[in-house]
């Protein structure tokens, strides 16, 4: 006797609202747990400088979005703290920021670095971030 | 026969024996003689020796590359600062050939009064760490993040380091094995177009239900990835 796992890869929704072509997504940590479908679910990252975050209900045709402006250049990647309340963006205008999901406002820029900033990750204690800039690494909190 | 066989046997070995006594004599002799030698030039040994090692200390010497500190050093030995159509490397050398003869005359390192400022001193200036004051909501933030990471943290510390006193390091081992030997019958199960353009990231969500693709098109598409177990009797 075996099993075999076969998954259904069948579309579930589109989410249309970028102008230019998107660099990344990422869900919440809780996304489709604890957060309702109406609530902030999946963010993504784009080349026309935004970054958006979206519902995530199957029943409607088009998701809802919230768009956060403040880059002055593409945005590389986008992800959740494990909390749940912050994300952080990279950009290609040499800078990274911190948005609060809840305000919908931009806590923190940190600027200063020396070339284009690409994928970020958070530490699973939440603590750390770590941030690759192209040929150099750096740690910060 | 036997009989004459061993008395040339004992003679052999007699001769033998001789032999390595005169080679010992001999080799002490000339052990001796060594000897005889070196109390006979001691002196000139122990000068040798003592050049040798100023010619040491003479390499070991640092040489500024700076050349404003090489002229000064130059006008300290009351040597000339510059020569006609000198440059700063050939200044550098001629430098280094005064030390290295001082040394070897006077026995030590000329000592220099003057030193110009290092210019590591302004370099560490602009360097300095600066902080900028930042908003009321970062500093709520931040707490929160506090109040979430630190006992997280501590958790997980405590839990790696009763790992670490319980763990069995052949058992670990092994069990790496294992799971490299699984990892090695996974295959590719599917493919799907996602996109009109290229997709730039995808993601798995955390409860493992849905798939996200980010596409170039500016359409992102999220997919169902349910696992449906068929189970099949042979």
């Amino acid at each position: 006797m075996f099993t075999i796992d076969i998954p259904d890869l069948k579309m579930k929704f589109l989410l249309k609202g970028h102008a230019d072509r998107v660099n990344s997504i990422a869900f919440h940590p809780f996304s489709l747990s604890s957060i309702p479908k109406i609530g902030p679910n999946i963010a993504t990252a784009s080349s026309d400088c935004t970054v958006k975050i979206w519902t995530c209900n199957d029943e409607w045709e088009e998701q809802k979005c919230v768009t956060f402006k403040g880059h002055e250049d593409r945005v590389n990647y986008v992800d959740f703290h494990p909390m749940g309340r912050v994300i952080a963006s990279t950009s290609h205008d040499k800078t990274w920021r911190l948005w609060d999901i809840e305000t919908k406002k931009e806590l923190m820029i940190q600027e200063g670095h020396s070339n284009h900033v690409y994928p970020l990750s958070f530490q699973d204690d939440g603590a750390l971030l770590v941030k690759t800039i192209r040929f150099i690494f750096f740690t910060i909190f | 026969m036997n009989n004459q066989n061993q008395d040339n046997i004992n003679i052999s070995n007699n001769q033998s024996s001789i032999e390595q006594l005169r080679n010992q004599n001999q080799s002490n002799n000339l052990i001796n003689d060594n000897n005889n030698l070196t109390e006979e030039e001691k002196k000139r040994q122990s000068e040798l020796l003592k050049i040798y090692k100023l010619k040491k200390l003479a390499k070991s010497v640092v040489i500024p590359s700076n050349d404003k500190e090489v002229k000064f050093r130059l006008r300290e030995l009351g040597q000339p600062i510059c020569y006609f159509g000198e440059k700063a490397f050939d200044r550098r050398e001629r430098l280094k050939k005064i030390l290295t003869n001082k040394i070897l005359t006077e026995g030590k390192i000329p000592s220099f009064s003057k030193k110009v400022e290092k210019p590591e001193e302004s370099r560490v200036l602009e360097n300095e760490i600066f902080y900028t004051e930042g908003s009321l909501e970062l500093k709520q933030i931040r707490m929160q993040i506090a109040k979430y990471s630190i006992p997280k943290s501590a958790f997980r510390l405590a839990v790696t380091k009763k790992k670490f006193m319980e763990i069995d390091r052949i058992q670990e081992s092994i069990d790496y094995e294992k799971y490299l030997m699984k990892m090695k019958k996974f295959e590719f199960s599917n493919s799907q177009f996602a996109d009109e353009r290229g997709c730039a990231r995808g993601r798995i969500s955390p409860n493992n239900q849905m798939y996200g693709v980010a596409g170039w098109s500016g359409i992102c598409s999220v997919y169902s990835i349910y696992y449906y177990v068929y189970n099949r009797y042979s």
